[in-house]
């Protein structure tokens, strides 16, 4: 894993303390509990409405948690604002197509850099981003409504890094791409491992989850049922099956 | 009919266009952002014009750019200050209780004016630059009524300008389409809506403070603006600026047109364009369709 040089510190990590939310009177997540260090790519497995998307917006504040802690690098940032987190070093990549479809590819950007002063030794910045996503840098000026799909979660993903984040929070990233776009989407998460980015990924597709993950976490009704090292969970017949995968 | 009654009458449409446009431009903004109609817009409205009348006094018109100046930026500090008590605390109820807030907001500010200002209407004289006629074809027409018709191309191109071409901009339009997203990506969204509640209120200051010259002051002025402020709005589209500006124009060109040939019919004049717009589209000329 590679550490940024020189510096001595220690790795920057999120933890999830036994989380409880409610919608209404429904309890949603009743006590989860999982941890992210930066360079590690963990997965958030199970079925749909099992607490994968309400967990991650339950860390990131747009959900009012109402007992445990969400701890960012050793301090308890639960229930703070969403813009507060975002600009301590979570970004949270939303499923779907969340762009602001009236403003152009350059300006969605444009205001995710300018949000978050942060600056961290390997800056994301315009150029670095268009880099990466070179398909972006040809669509500067179109309105992000009128994207591909493949070019939405491109956008997406390079808003987040603009912010500058230690941890990514990325739901469904592959829900509606088209094979090779997953496939690109496999690589550039890669790659952002490999910079240092803790990614937690909450996804449907638990094989692309697991081929990408080191660790992942079984949620079924608002709780963690197991937690295991991704290779395991894959080379297991039953633990498959329980997530809905056919095995060819 | 001559051409020269027909111009006059055109213009006069224009400056009250003008004039509507600023107030029902700036609750617009405020609805679409925030998704909340405040009625105690046209309190802000009166505000901005009293104030104008307060600082001229007696000093016949020598003080009036001071006063219009000066009164818009009071009247956004009183929007402000109407954010932060009362209406982020609103923002996720649902909009009888928004109702109610602004409407009590609207009588608090009544009551307070009546206190501070009395209750006998004030007149303001133009300034004596602007205090002249042009003459087309043996009509007159008042110089500051053509100023003011500037003024509204001013603030409208404003208006564009900001939410094209700067980042503030853009975050207002991105907070009209998705504004959890906007807050995950950085942007305080809370400080964001103090600001657009802040500027749609000095739009009302400004509209308020130049309508001085052109109208008496009273304390009913408010409630009348809002009622045509609100009809311009949802003609245009409740959200969109450019749709304030064609409901503002709309809605002159029908007052005029009632008032050169039907009269007795003019005051409903504002309704019957409503309802037949509203007919046709239903989410206003310029508006999109409300999902939420």
């Amino acid at each position: 894993m590679s550490s940024r040089e020189g510096k001595v510190r220690r790795p920057r990590e999120l933890l999830i303390r036994d989380i409880h939310a409610y919608y209404g009177l429904s309890h949603v997540l009743q006590g989860v509990s999982l941890a992210i260090r930066e360079g590690e790519t963990v997965a958030i497995l199970g079925r749909n409405g099992a607490g994968k998307t309400t967990t991650m917006r339950a860390v990131m504040g747009l959900m009012p948690v109402r007992s445990g802690d969400v701890v960012l690098d050793g301090r308890v940032v639960t229930g703070r604002p969403p813009y507060e987190l975002c600009r301590a070093g979570i970004a949270f990549v939303p499923s779907g197509r969340r762009v602001f479809g009236s403003l152009s590819v350059a300006q969605n950007l444009e205001l995710a850099s300018r949000s978050v002063k942060r600056r961290t030794a390997s800056a994301w910045d315009r150029e670095r981003v268009e880099a990466l996503f070179p398909a972006l840098a040809g669509l500067r000026n179109r309105p992000a409504g009128f994207l591909s799909g493949g070019e939405q979660q491109m956008l997406k993903l390079a808003r987040a890094l603009l912010t500058n984040p230690d941890i990514l929070l990325l739901d469904e990233p592959t829900e509606g791409l088209a094979p090779t776009v997953v496939q690109d989407m496999g690589r550039w998460l890669r790659g952002l491992r490999d910079e240092g980015l803790g990614i937690l990924l909450a996804e449907q597709n638990a094989v692309f989850a697991l081929h990408l993950a080191q660790r992942c976490y079984v949620l079924e009704k608002g709780l963690i049922r197991a937690e295991q090292p991704a290779g395991e969970l894959l080379k297991s017949e039953e633990g498959l099956r329980y997530l809905g995968v056919a095995r060819r | 009919m001559s051409w020269g009654s027909i111009s006059i009458a055109l213009l006069t449409s224009l400056s009250s266009a003008a004039s509507l446009f600023m107030v029902a431009a700036g609750l617009t903004l405020i609805f679409g952002a925030m998704r909340v109609i405040n009625l105690a817009h046209g309190s802000l409205y009166m505000y901005g014009a009293f104030a104008v009348a307060t600082i001229v006094g007696a000093a016949s018109g020598e003080r009036f750019w001071f006063a219009v100046a000066l009164a818009p930026l009071g009247v956004a500090a009183v929007g402000v200050l109407i954010e932060v008590t009362v209406m982020r605390r609103v923002y996720r109820r649902d909009h009888l209780v928004q109702l109610l807030s602004t409407y009590g907001i609207s009588l608090i500010m009544a009551d307070i004016a009546l206190s501070l200002w009395g209750g006998s209407p004030r007149s303001v004289s133009a300034p004596a630059i602007l205090a002249g006629a042009i003459t087309i074809a043996g009509h007159t027409f008042p110089e500051y009524e053509l100023f003011l018709i500037g003024v509204g191309l001013a603030v409208g191109l404003a208006l564009w300008l900001l939410l094209a071409r700067t980042p503030l901009g853009w975050r207002i339009r991105a907070s009209v389409e998705d504004a959890e997203l906007l807050s995950v990506q950085g942007t305080n969204v809370r400080l964001l809506y103090t600001a657009v509640f802040g500027l749609g209120a000095l739009l009302a200051g400004i509209g308020g403070a130049l309508i001085t010259p052109v109208q008496g002051v009273d304390l009913g002025m408010g409630d009348s603006i809002i009622v045509a402020a609100f009809i311009v709005a949802v003609i245009g589209g409740l959200g969109s600026i450019a749709g304030a500006a064609l409901g503002a124009l709309i809605i002159a060109v029908f007052e005029m047109v009632g008032t050169l040939w039907l009269p007795s019919w003019a005051p409903a004049s504002l309704y019957i364009a409503m309802i037949v717009v509203l007919a046709l589209k239903p989410w206003g000329l310029l508006g999109v369709k409300d999902n939420s």
